[in-house]
């Protein structure tokens, strides 16, 4: 059962950013309540970047394997 | 809070699930075969499928539990949010294709593909039906617990009227009647959540002109009548005081010298109270206020007006809210008192992790409290793609493209949703309307605070979110009782009409179980089963699935040792846990014997690790291999 090796690329990326995003939650805390954008906090700016990476990567996905 | 039913509100609910059961009517038609019933044929469109999929996905938990869980913790909710959709990445771009290829009807189809194992089929069929029910409990208690302040019936008719109607969309069409049952569900849902978020926006925020959360100093509070001396509430910490109308005032007292108003609902032998007077809406009662407001505007303004989506976020980073925290208080004669005091938090603070007793965890410094949110967060993202619920949905599309395009569109909406929460539930925390009792009104509340035809139409749409999930979560577990258990295990040999038949039979089978089980955990809470459904889904299912994929020697027995040992261990785990001490069995949460509460971080890589010792143990002979691969 093969998977096009470009979704596993894909899954491996989103993966690391998840597992970024638990770390800096978890063990440095204080880089959550920073403002580096926009004046909004990175844990909101990290927690929608997330949600708008699923769908990019997912929307990239269509391109890449036909 | 007392509710005031809505006819409105009822006749809107009323319409909707007529529709509902009309179409599914409708469509029964012509769903008569068993390919048609469990897999709608394999015929929807991929759009269709892909909204459907947010219409199953997203259910009551997801919309009223994470509205509610931001209007009061702020980010906490959130988390979830990013949890559930991220879960989506490994069911796209792991489990979607090859499911899609191996199976048929369930689960268990593709797991078994390879081997053709009565085990397999029995233990991917255990875990469906375990997983199902799971999910099941929190899906009908919450649709009870809704019933009564959004239509006015009791619990037990609410649970009953969403398992009848649920059956009658299950056994009249199956899967095509799900289907467009979660279509329109799915897209109403996202709809209404963006208009709501625009009149949000539309609406800004604004500083009230009273505020509970001011203190006072003890000489205004003994302006207002006679102060109480009782037991049951020391002086050193609370103030009481006689109101003219009979009820009492309580404060509590600030290490500054001054005091602030609280709520209390006391209940017990007399009746439930609310500030010493019953509660109710009529002369000589009384009633909770509205909670949830602003305190203060970055700039010193009491209004902000209009506010663009990141202007919206920002001005609530900067501005101070009001928020309220509980306490339970044993009092004389067995009352029990609950004590809502309100303070001011700073918009910063709560769009910070940790604020919240789920997520409590990743604020402190001990290494195990962190491992219980890691543990959630993981058992989140590994859980979506193990949910048979979900499973079953891509056997209802043609091929491995509409796989992919349909998981897209579900993603899309289900991400839109997931942004759009934010903004309601941050927008109820600041709308003035909230019940201080009860989180889970928090979106219908912030929908009446609006207009009370959008309140009746939220209300509807909070139940047909109940009736989308549920019926998929029944089809599931009757896929896994008729062709894998019935079928396959004790070797049945069914016509394709005796298998929808026995379909329909054991749906409403299911439906009754669904609907004692609501009945019966009416008073459990409710809000943290799915993240329990979620890790056993994880820790049963993953591994196998995955491994079968990426590694040549799994066997069958690796698969069935992992599926059962990862359910067992989770399962184990989870009653073990302090929350179920706490929650569910009411014993003090520091005698569990697990060190934190969710099991995913440990039982997920057991489940692997299990998987490939056995698989280990019981690897085939050279010749068999051989024999195999030239078969």
């Amino acid at each position: 059962m093969r998977i096009p090796r470009v979704a596993l690329w894909l899954f491996a990326l989103y993966l690391l950013v998840y597992v970024g995003f638990m770390a800096v939650a978890a063990f440095a805390p204080g880089l959550m309540a920073t403002t580096p954008l926009a004046g909004l906090p990175l844990s909101l700016l990290y927690g929608l970047l997330l949600i708008a990476l699923a769908f990019v990567l997912a929307a990239l996905y269509l391109r890449l394997a036909r | 809070m007392v509710y005031v039913t809505s006819p409105l509100a009822v006749g809107v609910f009323l319409a909707f699930v007529l529709g509902v059961l009309a179409l599914s009517w409708w469509l029964g038609r012509g769903a008569t075969s068993a390919s048609g019933y469990y897999a709608a044929h394999g015929q929807i469109h991929w759009f269709v499928n892909g909204i459907a999929f947010a219409g199953d996905y997203l259910s009551a938990a997801s919309f009223l539990g994470i509205c509610g869980m931001i209007a009061f913790y702020g980010y906490d909710g959130f988390l979830y949010s990013i949890g559930y959709l991220a879960g989506w990445i490994v069911a796209l771009f792991v489990v979607a294709e090859p499911l899609k290829r191996m199976g048929k009807f369930t689960f268990a189809d593709a797991l078994d593909a390879r081997f053709q194992s009565r085990g397999i089929k029995l233990a991917a069929a255990i875990s469906t039906l375990v997983v199902s029910l799971f999910y099941l409990i929190p899906q009908m208690v919450g649709a009870g617990v809704l019933i009564k302040p959004l239509l006015g019936f009791s619990h037990a008719s609410g649970v009953l009227m969403v398992g009848i109607v649920v059956t009658i969309i299950v056994v009249t069409a199956g899967m095509v009647s799900t289907t467009w049952v979660q279509f329109i569900k799915g897209g109403l849902l996202v709809a209404f959540c963006l208009l709501l978020t625009v009149m949000i926006l539309r609406r800004g925020f604004e500083v009230p002109t009273t505020l509970p959360v001011t203190p006072v100093s003890v000489a205004e509070v003994e302006r207002q009548g006679p102060t109480i001396v009782d037991p049951d509430w020391p002086a050193a910490t609370w103030l009481q005081v006689q109101l003219p109308g009979g009820a009492v005032h309580t404060y509590r007292r600030l290490p500054d010298g001054r005091a602030r108003l609280t709520q209390v609902v006391t209940t017990g032998p007399d009746g439930t109270r609310v500030d010493g007077v019953p509660q109710g809406l009529g002369d000589g009662q009384h009633d909770l206020t509205p909670i949830g407001a602003v305190t203060a505007l970055p700039g010193g303004v009491t209004r902000t007006g209009p506010l663009g989506p990141m202007a919206f976020l920002r001005t609530f980073n900067e501005a101070t809210i009001e928020t309220w925290t509980s306490e339970r208080r044993e009092l004389s004669g067995g009352r029990i008192a609950t004590v809502y005091t309100p303070r001011t938090q700073t918009g910063a603070d709560l769009l910070q992790p940790g604020a919240s007793p789920t997520f409590r965890g990743v604020r402190s410094s001990a290494l195990f409290d962190k491992l219980d949110f890691l543990s959630l967060m993981l058992a989140l993202f590994a859980g979506t793609a193990s949910l048979p619920h979900i499973l079953i949905r891509y056997y209802t599309v043609k091929d491995v493209m509409a796989v992919r395009k349909s998981t897209v569109t579900g993603i899309g909406a289900i991400g839109l949703f997931y942004v759009l929460t934010l903004y309601l539930g941050l927008g109820a925390m600041t709308s003035g309307a909230l019940d201080v009792t009860n989180t889970n009104m928090a979106a219908p509340l912030l929908a009446r605070s609006f207009s009370e035809p959008l309140f009746a139409v939220i209300s509807a749409i909070a139940f047909t979110t109940v009736l989308g999930t549920v019926s998929g979560l029944i089809l599931a577990a009757s896929g896994a009782v008729v062709h894998d258990l019935l079928t396959h295990v004790v070797g049945m040999d069914l016509t394709d009409d005796a298998k929808v038949r026995a379909g329909k039979i054991v749906a409403v089978g299911v439906g009754i179980v669904a609907m004692l089980l609501g009945v019966a955990f009416e008073k459990l809470n409710v809000s943290f089963l799915v993240g329990w459904a979620f890790n056993v889904a994880a820790s049963a299912n993953l591994p196998s699935l995955v491994m079968l994929l990426f590694w040549k020697r799994t066997t069958k027995e690796g698969i069935v040792a992992a599926i059962l040992v990862g359910m067992a261990s989770s399962l184990g785990w989870i009653l073990c846990s302090a929350q179920a001490f706490k929650d569910v069995y009411g014993w003090p949460p520091e005698t569990a014997p697990v060190p934190f509460s969710q099991p995913g971080i440990v039982t997920i890589p057991l489940g692997f690790l299990v998987l490939v010792a056995v698989s280990l143990m019981t690897r085939p002979s050279e010749r068999q291999m051989a024999s195999a691969s030239g078969s």
